[in-house]
């Protein structure tokens, strides 16, 4: 049982942090090879909160991941004040998460260094990872169909044109990577409770890229994608340990032809929304009558 | 009917093989009640491949030589190899599948701290015992509340020990006392050989001149190097945990005219390490368990390398040594209790005794799990090989 | 001084492989606007090859580097047909390349590590030792890296500016689509993008192999390379040259007078606050003129 727990608490925490990633890359069109920093930084602050100071677990989780968030404008104000975008923004990211990794390795006082943080305990169980992926994913969804989420895309559509229809471009970009820490933050805290230790080397370039795989995989302008994508980037590697030491190289190759075979992604532009179910209820279990009442609601 | 026919052939042998197969996998689950299976945590891929890829065919072929001797009280031995890409989300993911999925008795362990200290969490929750291999930061057997972790075992020295064996050579009997260190940051071997170095250095009397870092996986330390050399250290302590650096540093301080003494710890000591930079290493000294160099392990090496292609290393020889412990433990369990329990395993393991394991005899301490009094040689590098300095017997 | 001159001489000789590989991947965004992340894995590859090459069929150096440099040119152009290609056809977004390359990355790397194992192997070649000038010791193979790397940029140079291919890659690289319109072979340009990135990367492999050693990881230095060509400017050659000696001399110097430890937080702070001043790069223009 432990092993499938193992798959799905890593995979719901790669869900969180990937619709993080999925808020920034996805919605906004910033991308980021530096959302690992992030993590480290919600985990340690998490850590730290709970068994120093012992605060309950998940007010802990959420100030970790505001700490992440307020971590964020650290790069957030100054890059977008001076209009960073694209790969400038994203060497940008890495350089403030390479940051973050180095001074948590050579600070031993509070948070252990390279020796990681211990004396935590075990309390990352599934219920909470599923209950923090559902409200995870639901606030997510809350944010990108609200007005600023609107905004968000019209800013990856065309920055200028945002701009002249009143879209407060610092702003919006802001909090989207605001929120996009904090879920990263949220993420990294149920990382450290989950293996009971923190390590920097936890939060390296690889788990950024991986989360940035996700999202791409997943879809952009698109959250039930990369919710699906994240999780299977977690599963798959332990699916394809039957191949051995050609484990990598069968993951690798399956990037490419999936890239080949779906080049918008899994659900690329397929919002999260029940119309799909609901269509479907009505169509089997809704008189005929009644089905037009329905249609003209929807519309 | 011709169509009927023709589906029948085809049918025939499909249901025949089908019937082998139903036939064949109850038969061998009859079989696996005979089989124990023991876990390997192996690096394949990744920067530190070269770990794994030197220790699973030696792993696989003594378990083959064990079991075709008729195995240990009557089971044979199996073996079950995970990648870990040296990802410790990897090594939890993995060890879990171990324990729960292919239900091991044992563990060979991880060969890195990092990994360890969360592992032992693991093993404690489901009572299955884990024999690290190189992972020698205190905090894997003995939390750093300073409770044991029951189920967490190692084959190796600690770091302190190290630290302390090689400032103690250094000052009385290199006569040094003007250290540098050049030290990877993000690696806690490397910190935690730095740190009791210079804790005991000090006390002896020495000074700390230079204190450089870098972080894992450079390649350039010639920046580091140049300061060393304009701080005027006598000696240069870098004990890297990947062979790698430890080449580097000698081919870059050549490069730069820098001659003076380097030490390094037993990451160091795989034998590709003398083909990269033998004779810009020439002179250095490392700490070591044990040497590929003894002349009680020629034979291994040239059959092993003969036969994979690969040299045997350090990693082999720990690798070894926890399999032969938990080889040792399972025939004790066996005696004992009559049962391969996983339990029972560690309870013989907490209690050997002077048990011989591939590279020498080691008693375990029931208290913190590490082995007793393991001797530390001090090896230098002379002409291009591993030359015996000293003995280093713990008190 | 002495120590001074000393690092500088070490950043410059690191800057002359960071270029190598950072005009690798500013020419590959100069036309296709992504970061090629399959780099290091050509890289490697070529390292490999050559290694191979001298050790096992005991040929001569420059036989060596010439069968590898084919060799990385035949494993770049692949690569781009099997995973860029109709990606590029079907005009993906530059998100979804770097996701290829990120496979087809990963994919060679442990190719390299299944087949030839993942321990560091010394170049072999005779080690040419050093000279020095004043208190200042300098690697003759530092200074032959650093004059066949910038040789091999001027010939590319000469290439993209004095032919006439060179001109349908500069046309494409402002408009790839009304270069296509006037005749421009784009699968002729992909090809001799990739083939020229397939140069590069073996003789940076090469080179790195020899300086350092030639393991499967060894691209994980690609990374410098692309925030070196990031911060020249994305896409321009000289800025990518211009953004590796930065990098390179940065390096070292933090290393050598503010902390060796905090080295990669000072030079990322740097870089950062550069990109603050220069969001497009150093050198970094509008589109109109990449190369």
């Amino acid at each position: 049982m432990g092993y499938l727990n193992a798959i799905i608490i890593l995979g719901g925490i790669n869900i969180i942090a990937a619709l993080g990633v999925a808020i920034i890359t996805g919605y906004t069109g910033l991308f980021t090879i530096g959302h690992a920093g992030f993590m480290a930084l919600g985990g340690y602050a998490c850590a730290i909160l709970v068994t120093t100071f012992h605060v309950p677990f998940a007010i802990a989780l959420i100030i970790g991941g505001l700490f992440a968030g307020l971590c964020s404008f650290i790069i957030g104000v100054p890059a977008f004040r001076s209009q960073l975008r694209g790969d400038y923004f994203a060497i940008a990211t890495l350089g403030l998460s390479e940051a973050i990794r180095l001074i948590l390795n050579t600070t031993y006082k509070v948070v252990g260094g390279a020796f990681g943080f211990m004396g935590m305990s075990n309390l990352t169980t599934v219920p909470v990872v599923v209950i923090a992926v559902i409200l995870a994913l639901f606030f997510a969804h809350m944010f990108v169909t609200s007005q600023y989420g609107k905004n968000c895309i019209a800013i990856s559509q065309d920055e200028v044109a945002a701009q002249m229809m009143g879209v407060n471009l610092l702003r919006t970009k802001l909090i989207a990577l605001f929120i996009s820490a904090f879920y990263a933050g949220v993420a990294g805290g149920l990382m450290g409770f989950y293996m009971a230790y923190l390590s920097p080397s936890f939060f390296t370039i690889t788990r950024s890229s991986d989360l940035l795989a996700a999202v791409v995989f997943g879809g952009i302008q698109s959250l039930i994608g990369p919710t699906i994508t994240a999780f299977v980037l977690v599963a798959v590697p332990e699916l394809l340990r039957v191949f051995s030491e050609w484990r990598l190289i069968v993951y690798g190759l399956l990037f490419v032809i999936i890239m080949l075979f779906r080049p918008q992604g899994l659900l690329g532009y397929v919002e999260m929304n029940f119309a799909f179910a609901r269509r479907w209820w009505n169509a089997v279990f809704t008189p005929h009558q009644a089905k037009q009442g329905t249609i003209k609601g929807d519309q | 009917m011709r169509r009927y026919r023709m589906s029948f052939y085809i049918k025939l042998p499909g249901l025949v093989l089908a019937l082998i197969l139903l036939a064949s996998s109850l038969l061998t689950g009859c079989q696996q009640e005979k089989v124990l299976k023991i876990g390997y945590l192996a690096e394949q891929t990744g920067v530190e491949a070269y770990i794994g890829q030197a220790t699973i065919p030696a792993l696989e072929d003594r378990i083959a030589e064990v079991n075709s001797k008729g195995g240990i009280g009557g089971y044979q031995l199996k073996l079950i190899v995970y990648d870990t890409r040296s990802e410790v989300t990897d090594a939890v993911t993995v060890t879990k599948r171990m324990m729960e999925q292919d239900k091991v008795v044992a563990v060979i362990g991880p060969s890195w701290s990092a990994a360890g200290i969360p592992i032992a969490e693991i093993a404690n929750t489901n009572k299955i015992p884990v024999v690290a291999t190189t992972a020698s930061n205190v905090n894997v057997t003995v939390n750093e509340a300073g409770q044991l972790n029951p189920y967490m075992f190692r084959v190796c020295f600690i770091d302190p020990y190290q630290g302390y064996a090689l400032a103690d050579f250094a000052y009385n009997k290199l006569g040094k006392r003007k250290v540098a260190f050049l030290t990877d940051i993000a690696s806690p071997y490397t910190v935690g050989v730095h740190k009791f170095f210079k804790d005991h250095f000090v006390e002896l009397g020495g000074e700390v001149v230079a204190e450089e870092g870098y972080q894992t996986g450079d390649t350039e330390f010639r920046a580091q190097l140049a300061k060393i050399k304009d701080s005027g250290a006598d000696l240069l302590v870098a004990a890297a945990y990947t062979y790698k650096d430890a080449g580097l540093i000698g081919q870059q301080m050549e490069a730069l005219g820098l001659k003076i003494t380097v030490m390094g710890a037993d990451g160091w000591f795989v034998d590709d390490l003398l083909a990269m930079a033998g004779p810009q290493l020439e002179g250095a000294y490392l700490t070591t368990g044990v040497s590929t160099e003894s002349p009680e392990f020629a034979d291994f090496n040239a059959a092993f390398e003969k036969k994979h292609g690969v040299k045997a290393n350090i990693y082999t020889y720990y690798g070894l040594d926890a399999l032969y412990a938990i080889e040792y433990a399972i025939d004790k369990a066996i005696k004992d209790t009559g049962s391969p329990d996983p339990t029972a395993i560690k309870n013989a393991l907490e209690n050997m005794k002077d048990v011989q394991l591939f590279t020498s005899k080691v008693t375990m301490e029931p208290d913190t799990h590490n082995p007793h009094n393991k001797p530390l040689l001090i090896v230098k590098i002379t002409n291009s090989k591993w030359e015996i300095q000293e003995t280093f017997q713990p008190q | 001084m002495d120590l001074f001159l000393q690092q500088v001489v070490s950043g410059i000789s690191i800057g002359a492989i960071y270029s190598l590989l950072a005009v690798g991947y500013a020419l590959v965004y100069s036309v296709y606007n992504f970061t090629n992340w399959a780099f290091d894995a050509f890289m490697a590859f070529g390292a490999f090859m050559a290694f191979y090459a001298i050790s096992s069929f005991f040929l001569p150096f420059w036989v060596a580097a010439i069968i590898s440099i084919l060799l990385a040119i035949g494993m770049a152009v692949s690569t781009e047909k099997l995973a860029y290609r109709s990606l590029r056809l079907r005009k993906a977004p530059r998100l979804f390349m770097m996701i290829s390359a990120m496979g087809a990355n990963l994919a060679i790397v442990n190719l390299l590590n299944l087949f030839f194992g993942g321990q560091f192997r010394r170049f072999p070649v005779e080690n040419i030792g050093t000279f020095s000038m004043g208190q200042v010791s300098v690697g003759r193979m530092d200074v032959l890296a650093g004059i066949i790397s910038f040789g091999v940029l001027g010939l590319l140079w000469v290439f993209l500016y004095r032919t006439k291919p060179g001109l349908g890659i500069r046309a494409s690289s402002i408009d790839i689509l009304t270069a296509s319109l006037m005749g421009i072979n784009n699968d002729a340009v992909a090809f001799i993008i990739f083939a020229v990135t397939g140069v590069l990367s073996s003789v940076a492999g090469i080179f790195y192999g020899i300086k350092y050693a030639v393991y499967p990881t060894m691209g994980i230095v690609t990374i410098k390379a692309m925030i070196a060509s990031i911060v020249g400017g994305l896409g321009s050659l000289p800025a990518a040259v211009v953004g590796s000696m930065l990098l390179g001399i940065l390096e070292t110097l933090v290393a050598g007078y503010i902390s060796s430890t905090y080295r990669d937080l000072f030079s990322f702070l740097f870089l950062v606050i550069i990109l603050l001043f220069f969001p497009n790069g150093l050198m970094g223009k509008s589109s109109d003129e990449k190369l």
